[in-house]
């Protein structure tokens, strides 16, 4: 079971998404595909924000690939992006911990204004590093006590998370975040069935 | 046109070849055309990376030459042996399933052209991209069982003295490899000796490395059946199912497997290491004082632990079943060495319904222990999952 990408945004009342720190543990892929995934992971975590409600979760599965999020009643957000083998309820168990540490550190006021390179927050990638292992983390026995009665609600596939007559095809060729090569890299994915890609 | 694009690609690979010899990773650049003016062959940090668009024109151009040249019949009719190899290589970059050319690759290897070395490095070098390849595994098998060969013949040339069985010699070039696998234990085999040195001490490092190899392998792509069927092969070649390696691989594995709980292939694996203990668990109790029963019992512990953390893992409970079926058939043997020491005793009947009942107890505690936890989970999958394994429980208490 792995994790692989941890990320904190703000979701704007008028539905905007604006990342505001990520950390991505990628050394299991190949190196010339680690920059395109990376990219992707950033638009997948974006576009599900966008569609999740405020004060709720989800869970969404796209292949072997399962991102969970939470977008709370103040609009921040997390997102998490695991393989199907980690246990969902520690993956929301770190987002909570990861959001409440977000709020103590960085005040309430600056959300909507900062950008993701002012931000003074640098813990994302030692709890990607800590919570690889869920049993070594101390989110087993955490997991009852901390997570609220929100329910999760799941999606198994991405396509389910977009509103109608939205495509993810469409959606891909027409992002700013992704270079070309990307764009290409899901493409000839999508066509050879790869498993190795996201989304 | 396409073929002087193709020939100039081959010389460039070539030459990054030659340039560097400690490329470890290659892949594919999702690049459809060419784009620029420069080599759509890069290497970054001793990573090649390849643009899809010229892929087919390298291929086309290194398939075709090679096949020509083995038919003996097209204008290819003499090639330098280095040649080959370099194109060989070019095919099997893009292909390896073609079975033609690893058997050329062989040829190569019988002439003296390449070394195994040189040709364990490309197979390696080729898993980075196709990890589960099995034509690629399977070549390496080819090689590692040339390399052991060899080890074996020259131990007999500088033992033909000793006239003993084939089977005994075997068993002297796999204490040889294993000496150090497990650092506590005594050591067992006094005759080691006999090895050439040298030999041994490579060999022994491109058998541990293989390890690491399967590992990667099975680390990049899920089930790799292929990756741990290629590590049984090493466990029975090299080590011939030696005692140590079985214990000191079901201890080290341990971890990768909690990280790993949806790999059927992987839990494989451990049964075989489980089984292989078993049949030889007269010499685990006596070399190693480790008690199979024990190991068998962890295991399920373990297993039933993994369970709970970890729900809806239909693996997990095919390895449940495995290991209660073997904690089973134990009870089983015992029995049947009950009945023989006891054939003649009156109080055989006893003791036979007490191992009966023995077996009887650990299903039914089981059956409670499933009904009792997983049964009643909240997640639709696990209660799934549950049900199937007390059904088999069921009928296993039936028989």
């Amino acid at each position: 079971m792995k994790l692989f990408s941890l990320s904190v945004s703000y979701k704007s009342p008028d539905g905007k998404v604006q990342q505001l720190k990520s950390a991505h543990e990628l050394s299991s892929f190949g190196y010339f595909q680690r920059g395109s995934i990376r990219e992707f992971m950033e638009f997948t975590s974006k576009i599900i924000v966008e569609r999740t409600a405020v004060c709720s979760r989800a869970s969404v599965k796209e292949q072997d690939y399962i991102c969970h999020v939470s977008v709370r009643s103040d609009n921040l957000a997390g997102v998490v992006i695991a393989d199907h083998e980690y246990p969902q309820r520690v993956a929301h168990t770190l987002i909570n911990k990861v959001l409440d540490e977000f709020t103590s550190k960085i005040s309430k006021q600056q959300w909507p204004v900062l950008k993701e390179s002012e931000v003074n927050f640098t813990t994302l990638p030692d709890y990607l590093q800590k919570y690889q292992n869920p049993k070594e983390s101390d989110a087993m026995t955490r997991i009852q006590s901390d997570l609220d009665e929100t329910k999760i609600i799941l999606y198994n596939t991405m396509e389910s998370v977009l509103q109608r007559g939205e495509k993810l095809d469409d959606l891909v060729e027409k992002s700013e975040g992704l270079s070309t090569q990307s764009k290409t890299f899901y493409k000839t994915a999508k066509k050879t069935n790869s498993c190795c890609v996201i989304l | 046109m396409s073929d002087v694009r193709g020939s100039r690609l081959f010389t460039d690979l070539n030459n990054i070849f030659r340039k560097d010899l400690s490329i470890d990773e290659y892949d594919v650049i999702p690049v459809t055309e060419p784009v620029h003016n420069k080599s759509p062959l890069v290497v970054i940090e001793h990573k090649l990376g390849v643009e899809l668009w010229c892929i087919p024109i390298l291929y086309q151009y290194a398939y075709d030459k090679l096949l020509s040249w083995r038919a003996r019949d097209g204008t290819e009719k003499f090639l330098e042996p280095g040649e080959v190899c370099n194109l060989c290589r070019a095919v099997l970059l893009v292909n390896p399933e073609c079975y033609t050319v690893w058997n050329i690759r062989k040829e190569c290897v019988e002439n003296g052209d390449l070394t195994v070395d040189e040709d364990l490095k490309l197979g390696e070098l080729i898993l980075t991209k196709h990890p589960k390849s099995p034509e690629t595994f399977i070549h390496r098998r080819w090689l590692l069982q040339r390399l052991l060969n060899k080890s074996l013949l020259s131990s007999n040339d500088s033992n033909h003295s000793n006239s003993s069985v084939e089977s005994s010699e075997l068993l002297v070039g796999v204490d040889g490899i294993s000496v150090n696998f497990l650092p506590t234990n005594q050591n067992t085999c006094s005759n080691n000796h006999i090895l050439p040195k040298q030999i041994d001490r490579n060999l022994h490092r491109t058998v541990h490395h293989e390890f690491d190899i399967c590992l990667r392998a099975a680390e990049h792509y899920a089930c790799n059946y292929n990756a741990w069927s290629h590590r049984i092969w090493l466990i029975q070649a090299a080590f011939n199912s030696a005692v140590q390696v079985l214990l000191s691989e079901f201890r080290t594995t341990v971890t990768w497997f909690t990280q790993h709980v949806s790999d059927h292939c992987g839990f494989h694996y451990r049964q075989f290491l489980l089984k292989s203990l078993i049949n030889q668990s007269q010499a685990v109790s006596c070399k190693f004082h480790v008690d199979v029963n024990d190991l068998l019992n962890q295991e399920f512990d373990k297993t039933t632990d993994l369970i709970g953390t970890y729900p809806g893992h239909e693996a997990l409970w095919y390895h449940r079943k495995f290991v209660l079926h073997q904690i089973i058939d134990e009870i089983k043997t015992k029995k049947d060495q009950l009945r023989e020491t006891l054939s003649k005793d009156n109080g055989i009947d006893l003791k036979r319904s007490r191992v009966e009942s023995e077996r009887q107890q650990l299903l039914e505690k089981e059956l409670n222990l499933v009904s009792n936890k997983e049964l009643l989970s909240c997640d639709k999958r696990e209660c799934e999952l549950a049900n199937r394994y007390i059904v088999w429980i069921k009928r296993m208490l039936s028989l």
